[in-house]
């Protein structure tokens, strides 16, 4: 400051060290930090003190404050000379930003004013401007006092400026519905924000800092707190993580998730403090805890729902199930109807028929037991000859009017006479009829007889007829074969079964006739209606027995079927 | 007066009905035919004694209404009705409605002339005293179960519902009626009926 070296004068030395004392006393008033008050008092400080026409202190208006716009005027100047000055000192400022004395036209007496400006803080528009008429305004002395007030401005205004800042960082920390809290190195607890207050159920801060940081954690978390996260934010700096605290009333514990951080001393760069932000997570706990039973829940209605469905599809199916078998049924029973429809048909066809072959046979019979008796009565030795071949004759209509009787009662009523009859003696009879001719074609007939069974519980007509339908079968599928022999040979299955077999050593059968051997019209012989084998079947079957047949490993077809074996007396009793 | 040994024969199947004649004849037996019931109602009158044989199966008039007609005019002759094979419930409707006999075409001669001569036999009496004393000696010899088959058989029923109706198999249903047939002696369930009617109808 070169202008104080200069100041020699006693008096004015003192006024000056008076003045710079009454400057640094203004902050005392500016408790409330007003920049109204702040450019009022520094513009009326200064007005005194330099003698000047008029002071003039502009500041900026900020985001929640106006504008501030304060002119003093001299004792010696009428109080509006000045009103108007202020946008040319403003212009002035913004063109001249580095000379600080400048000179303005003076609006009140169209003479010069000379003008002394000083910059409060680092912004542009805040200023100290300070005019006078006198043309040697401002002497050294009153740029320093200008100075030094623009000074004091600037501090006052500063510090305003810090505190509002502070202050709306504190608000925003007090306000904050987080856990804000930071405690120094040993843990005791420095600040803990209202929200952390309530959150650990303290009273005050006071209370609070009467704790360790510790206190504030659910016991059985507190060791793995103080050994890990502890050591980590103290060695990395930070830590973050869900934590259990304790309510100090109610001891309920409350889950966190906090960020737990180091403040380091920004000038030493070493550890300071350590501060967490949390946030309570009961409300999302609890909301977590509501979907998971929400989702058990529906999953439970989705797995019940699901078990519904599965059981609905199982009943379903089981309806589908007892629907096809009902309706299987239903095809059953019009299949059976209609075989029986069939049968009743063919029943009375049969019966028809057996009355008119009957009719016939029964007059043949009679015929040749007539001729038989009259040639008896004449007792030569070629009449007895011709009346046993007659005989003969009549056994034979006789025999054929019983085939056609039984078949009428299976045909029409399914009944068969069964009866103990010996099996050796059936076959044979069967084969007598049935090979009549076939010797003249050298064809060979074997029996095979087990030895266990002689006699079997069944129909003879009807089982012999069987047997000469299979045995006339198996002789016409040997017609053109080298070797021809037919085997007929039975077994005990078991001790209530009888299997009877017809052999042949013919050429077999195609697949194509195997396949549906026992459907009616199906034949392998040029002339064959082919009901041959299904009526064969069917009278097996009337026995309780099954009718098949399969290929000869020798070459041929065998045809086997049961019958069952004669009842023993404890059957009997068991009826 | 001696037995005349004359058959009366009523069968519409005029080829059966000359094969009768040339079988009685070879037999040596007097016989009148007849080609419908009603001409053998026209001779009743004046029939020679002797026994009928009646075809139970005719046009305009079967063997069971002649058979009526030939009670209700008091013809008093022995009727040997000839039935259709397993015909057993006109059978059994014969014999009750007074047939001496039934018989199955095709029958053999010999059972027939046997038959006949039985019937003839009986001409100009009433009663068959040792005939039904055998038949209630064999009936006699079945058990009870056999002799259910055998009522439920001449009752015309199937071994189906025989066997429903016992509550047994028709396996045993069919076991029972072979034991029941050979305890009788017979081959033909006719016969069977026979036996057991006569026996019924002697007791």
């Amino acid at each position: 400051m070169p202008g104080i070296t200069t100041l020699s004068d006693p008096a004015e030395l003192q006024r000056c060290v008076r003045d710079l004392v009454a400057l640094s006393t203004l902050p005392a008033l500016w408790k409330s930090y007003d920049p109204q008050q702040i450019a009022d008092s520094v513009a009326a400080a200064l007005v005194s003190m330099l003698d000047a026409d008029f002071v003039c202190v502009t500041l900026p208006g900020g985001r929640d404050e106006p504008a501030v716009e304060v002119i003093r005027t001299g004792r010696m100047v009428a109080r509006n000379s000045f009103a108007t000055i202020v946008p040319a000192l403003r212009q002035e400022l913004c063109a001249r930003i580095s000379e600080q004395c400048f000179t303005v036209a003076d609006p009140a007496t169209e003479g010069r004013l000379r003008v002394s400006c000083m910059p409060i803080g680092f912004g542009g528009e805040a200023a100290v401007f300070a005019g006078s008429r006198d043309p040697d305004f401002p002497r050294e002395v009153q740029k320093l006092l200008l100075g030094i007030g623009a000074n004091e401005a600037t501090v006052a205004l500063q510090r305003w400026q810090a505190e509002a800042d502070q202050h709306r960082f504190v608000t925003l920390i007090e306000r904050s519905s987080d856990f804000i809290a930071f405690a120094d190195l040993e843990g005791r607890p420095q600040f803990v924000n209202p929200a952390g207050l309530k959150l650990a159920g303290l009273a005050g801060m006071e209370q609070a800092s009467r704790l360790h940081f510790l206190d504030f954690i659910a016991p059985d978390e507190r060791s793995r707190i103080r050994d890990e996260v502890g050591l980590a934010v103290m060695r990395k700096g930070r830590w973050v993580g869900e934590i259990r605290l304790r309510h100090f009333e109610t001891g309920a514990e409350i889950p966190v998730l906090v960020d737990w951080f180091r403040i380091d001393n920004p000038r030493t760069g070493r550890p300071m403090n350590t501060a967490t932000v949390g946030r309570d997570l009961t409300a999302q706990k609890r909301a977590e805890a509501r979907l998971r039973s929400l989702a058990y829940m529906l999953e439970q209605r989705v797995c019940e729902r699901t078990g519904e469905l599965a059981e609905a599809n199982r009943r379903l199916l089981g309806e589908m199930v007892e629907r096809e078998r009902s309706d299987a049924r239903v095809r059953e029973l019009q299949l059976e109807s209609f075989h029986a429809a069939r049968l009743n048909a063919a029943g009375q066809l049969a019966a028809t028929l057996a009355h008119e072959l009957t009719q016939p046979l029964t007059a043949a019979t009679n015929s040749l037991n007539a001729a038989r008796r009259l040639l008896a009565r004449n007792g030569n030795q070629a009449n007895a000859k011709i009346a046993e071949i007659m005989s003969e004759a009549s056994e034979q209509t006789l025999h054929a009017g019983q085939v056609i009787r039984r078949l009428r009662d299976f045909v029409a009523r399914g009944e068969t006479e069964k009866r103990i009859e010996d099996l050796g003696a059936m076959i044979a009879d069967a084969s007598a009829l049935a090979m009549t001719g076939a010797k003249a074609i050298g064809v060979q007939l074997r029996f095979r007889f087990d030895p266990k069974v002689s006699s079997a519980f069944l129909d003879r007509i009807q089982i012999q007829q069987v047997l000469i339908n299979l045995m006339r079968n198996g002789l016409e599928a040997m017609v053109a074969s080298r070797h021809r022999e037919l085997v007929v040979a039975t077994r005990l299955l078991d001790q209530d079964t009888v299997e009877i077999a017809v052999v042949d050593s013919g050429p077999g059968l195609p697949d194509e006739v195997a396949d549906h051997l026992f459907e009616p019209f199906v034949s392998t012989k040029r002339n064959g209606m082919g009901l041959g084998l299904s009526i064969c079947r069917a009278i097996v079957e009337s026995h309780g027995g099954k009718l098949l047949s399969s290929p000869n490993p020798d070459g041929g077809t065998v045809f086997r079927f049961t019958v069952a074996a004669a009842p023993n007396e404890g059957e009997l009793r068991a009826g | 007066m001696p037995v005349e040994r004359t058959v009366h024969v009523v069968d519409d199947d005029a080829a059966v009905r000359r094969s009768l004649e040339r079988l009685l004849d070879s037999a040596g037996l007097r016989w009148f035919s007849y080609e419908t019931p009603q001409m053998f109602l026209d001779a009743a009158p004046a029939l020679a004694p002797g026994c009928v044989i009646l075809d139970i199966r005719m046009p305009e008039m079967d063997g069971l209404q002649l058979q009526a007609q030939l009670i209700e005019h008091n013809v008093p002759l022995p009727v040997i009705m000839v039935t259709g094979q397993g015909d057993v419930q006109s059978a059994v409707r014969a014999m009750k409605a007074g047939a001496v006999d039934f018989i199955e075409k095709p029958y053999d001669d010999e059972v027939l002339l046997r038959t006949i001569e039985a019937a003839l036999a009986r001409v100009g009496r009433t009663g068959r005293d040792a005939e039904t004393a055998e038949a209630v000696r064999r009936i006699a010899t079945l058990t009870s179960r056999e002799r259910q088959v055998l009522d439920a058989l001449i009752a015309g029923r199937p071994n189906k519902v025989i066997a429903f109706d016992l509550g047994i198999s028709v396996r045993t249903v069919e076991v029972h009626r072979a034991r029941m047939m050979d305890r009788l002696g017979v081959r033909q369930l006719a016969e069977a009926v026979r036996l057991a009617v006569i026996a019924r109808l002697g007791a």
